[in-house]
């Protein structure tokens, strides 16, 4: 180390001397110079020191001028300059009158302070500003600190989780990643959930910029890893085969960590079943529709004579099955907040029962008071979905992806509102309050029904923002056979209008066609459903 | 004889500086000198600052302790935040002053361990070097020699090409 500064002295010395003899001067000579133990001057000049000869030193006299190469200090010169800081504060002083303070006669320490302060692009145009800055900027703690500021921007990519999150997918599942991941945060099952949109990320060098796809999730793990480990030696890429070997010593040493690992595994797979359990109800909702739809048809066309009661029955059913299925799910999950989303399941639950049984009894006859009564409390649970979306949508931080969900909710909030509309010119109608036509009062409905197959759409003109390809086909598919579904249902809602106006269609079961074939893809979805979620 | 409650400063130009006890105790250096000092009369020399810089910050460390600010009674809201807008209007004029002052000021509150002036201070150079829009447009503003070979210079550029391409 010594040998490399002496050799990097002599050619400043040989450069100086070549100075000295070409008469270039610029550069006050008089700061910063001082004699060293073995004879020699060393002299200091930004980041640059020459060790001067004491016969050329003769040759000089303070105040005199010279052009000293600017040259980039070696790391043993760095230290070399450390331990010369004191001196050299003291020499700064007794020449403070003759030299006029630059920024690059600021120590490191502060120009560190000064790069905190700027974005990370500013930094990286400094960088290229000159020598010292340059050598400045290198810092790692620097870097640090700068993406734990901008961390939704930038990336730290000195750490190894991103290395292993790009491996996750053809590692064992609770393998390395896992571990590593794991003491993150603690939460195993909701990071490895989060974990699948991290697939598609590559190792970025560090002064690079994030990309624009990059989840907030996967950043939001980044800076975790960040904050938890300061060394950034640890986390030099070309370390990580060294790191995984110290981690799996460390599996080894402290099997613990196993332990909890598979504690955690068996309760996310118990919480897991509980969900299946609950989604047991929404598939036979699916379920009840078709023998509902087929009673209805035969109730109006009176092939058969059984009272309203039992046409809902099959929904009744459903609701029990749900009300039951909550209750079994609360006491036995593991989950302690599980609990809140069962009270929000009930509310749920009752909000949606109260509309459904006010009809019920009006059409039995129990309810004697009009339609618009009978149909406000639905009016009232539309209008505070309304509200909900509304509130959501003018208060959530948006990003590139919320492009799509913020698309979603406006054609959720026009959905509504249409519905609300064809609920009010509905009850209205059967309250012979109004003359409206039926074409008139299923207006709104049909143009409610149409939205959903706007949503492909939105698919396709956000997919850029959509974070992976999975997800995108995912969406798309959706949307494709939400439209499907939708298209006799559409048809049904025309035929009913054209029966109900009396002039074009006089049988019942003509209208109730579409229905049927509704039916079958309702019957075929559920199956499907009931298949994938059980018998997986 | 300074008065009760006062100390003095002299600066490493000798000249000499007579300021309130409490205000000095602002700068952390200050206070354990005056916590190892048995004589109140004592002059405390302040050999790396020039007089003209310690009349500045006495200015500031009196305006501050007359004036505290409410930011500085509370802590960070977030501990990695690095804010540059946030100067206070008497701390903007305090450093609207020339490049040399100012960088002696950051020296001088770096030794004397004034925090409050130090970053103050740094947030004005940070928020010089953010105006400008190029590496050029830094080395003019803070008369800075371009002292890099131009492959050195080639290679630089294109290793931090991706923030020269960001408007």
């Amino acid at each position: 180390m010594e040998e490399e500064f002496f050799d990097e002295m002599e050619m400043s010395q040989q450069f100086l001397l070549e100075t000295i003899q070409s008469k270039v001067y610029e550069i006050t000579l008089s700061e910063e110079v001082e004699e060293s133990n073995n004879n020699y001057y060393e002299i200091y000049q930004n980041s640059s020191c020459v060790l001067l000869d004491p016969d050329i030193m003769t040759k000089l006299s303070f105040g005199m001028s010279l052009t000293l190469p600017h040259k980039k200090v070696s790391s043993s010169t760095q230290s070399k300059r450390k331990e010369k800081k004191p001196k050299d504060q003291k020499k700064r002083s007794q020449t403070e009158n003759k030299h006029q303070l630059s920024i690059l006669d600021l120590p490191f320490e502060i120009l560190w302070i000064i790069f905190e302060y700027l974005p990370p692009i500013k930094i990286g145009m400094v960088r290229m500003v000159c020598t010292i800055f340059e050598i400045a900027t290198r810092d790692q703690e620097l870097w640090r600190k700068i993406c734990l500021q901008y961390h939704d921007l930038f990336i730290w990519t000195q750490l190894i989780v991103p290395k292993d999150l790009y491996y996750f997918q053809d590692t064992p599942i609770y393998g390395i990643q896992d571990d590593l991941i794991y003491k993150l945060t603690g939460k195993l099952s909701t990071i490895k959930e989060k974990l699948s949109h991290n697939l598609s990320f590559s190792v970025f060098p560090w002064n690079r910029q994030a990309p624009s796809k990059m989840p907030i999730t996967c950043k939001r793990i980044r800076i975790e890893y960040i904050k938890q480990h300061p060394d950034p030696e640890m986390a030099i890429i070309g370390k990580i085969k060294k790191i995984k070997n110290s981690i799996k010593e460390k599996e080894l040493q402290n099997s613990k960590n196993s332990n909890i690992e598979t504690k955690y595994r068996k309760k996310d797979d118990y919480n897991q079943r509980i969900k299946r359990f609950l989604e047991l109800p929404s598939i036979f909702l699916l379920y009840a529709i078709i023998p509902f739809t087929i009673m209805l048809h035969l109730w109006i066309d009176k092939y058969i004579d059984i009272d309203i009661f039992w046409v809902f029955s099959p929904f009744i059913f459903v609701f029990i099955l749900g009300f039951i299925s909550m209750t079994i799910a609360t006491f036995v999950s593991c989950s302690k907040f599980n609990f809140w989303n069962m009270i929000v399941y009930y509310f749920a639950f009752f909000v949606l029962i109260v509309p459904f049984t006010t009809v019920v009894f009006k059409i039995t006859g129990i309810l004697k008071c009009n339609y618009l009564t009978v149909f406000s409390p639905l009016i009232v649970i539309i209008g505070l979905m309304i509200l909900a979306i509304v509130y959501v949508m003018t208060t959530q931080h948006f990003d590139n992806f919320d492009c799509f969900v913020l698309t979603f909710q406006l054609f959720a909030t026009i959905f509504c509102s249409l519905l609300l509309v064809f609920i009010f010119y509905l009850s209205l109608k059967l309250d012979n309050q109004t003359s409206k036509s039926w074409p008139m009062i299923f207006s709104p409905l049909i143009i409610a029904d149409f939205i959903p197959c706007l949503i492909p759409l939105s698919v396709l003109i956000f997919r850029s923002h959509l974070p992976v390809r999975n997800e995108l086909c995912v969406s798309l598919l959706i949307s494709i056979a939400s439209f499907v579904i939708l298209i006799p249902f559409i048809i049904f809602q025309i035929l009913l209008i054209l029966f109900l106006e009396g002039e074009y269609i006089k049988i019942f079961a003509l209208v109730m066609i579409p229905v049927y074939i509704f039916d079958v893809v309702i019957f075929i979805i559920a199956t499907l459903l009931l298949f994938g979620r059980f018998c997986t | 004889m300074t008065e009760l409650g006062k100390i003095k400063l002299v600066s490493s130009d000798s000249q000499e500086f007579e300021v309130d006890r409490e205000v000095a105790a602002m700068s952390q250096t200050i206070k354990n000198l005056l916590e190892a000092i048995e004589d109140e009369n004592t002059a405390i020399p302040i050999e790396n600052v020039k007089g003209e810089i310690l009349e500045r910050v006495i200015h500031y460390c009196e305006h501050h302790y007359n004036h505290p600010s409410p930011k500085n009674l509370t802590e960070n809201e977030n501990e990695y935040e690095r804010r540059t807008d946030d100067i206070e209007p008497w701390d903007q004029t305090f450093c609207n002053v020339e490049q040399p002052i100012l960088f002696e000021l950051i020296l001088a509150a770096n030794y004397l361990d004034i925090k409050p002036l130090l970053d103050v201070c740094c947030k004005t150079v940070a928020n010089l070097i953010k105006e400008c829009r190029s590496p050029e447009e830094i080395r003019k503003r803070f008369k800075i020699k371009n002292d890099f070979t131009k492959e050195e210079e080639e290679e630089i550029r294109k290793e931090n090409a991706w923030c020269l391409d960001e408007k």
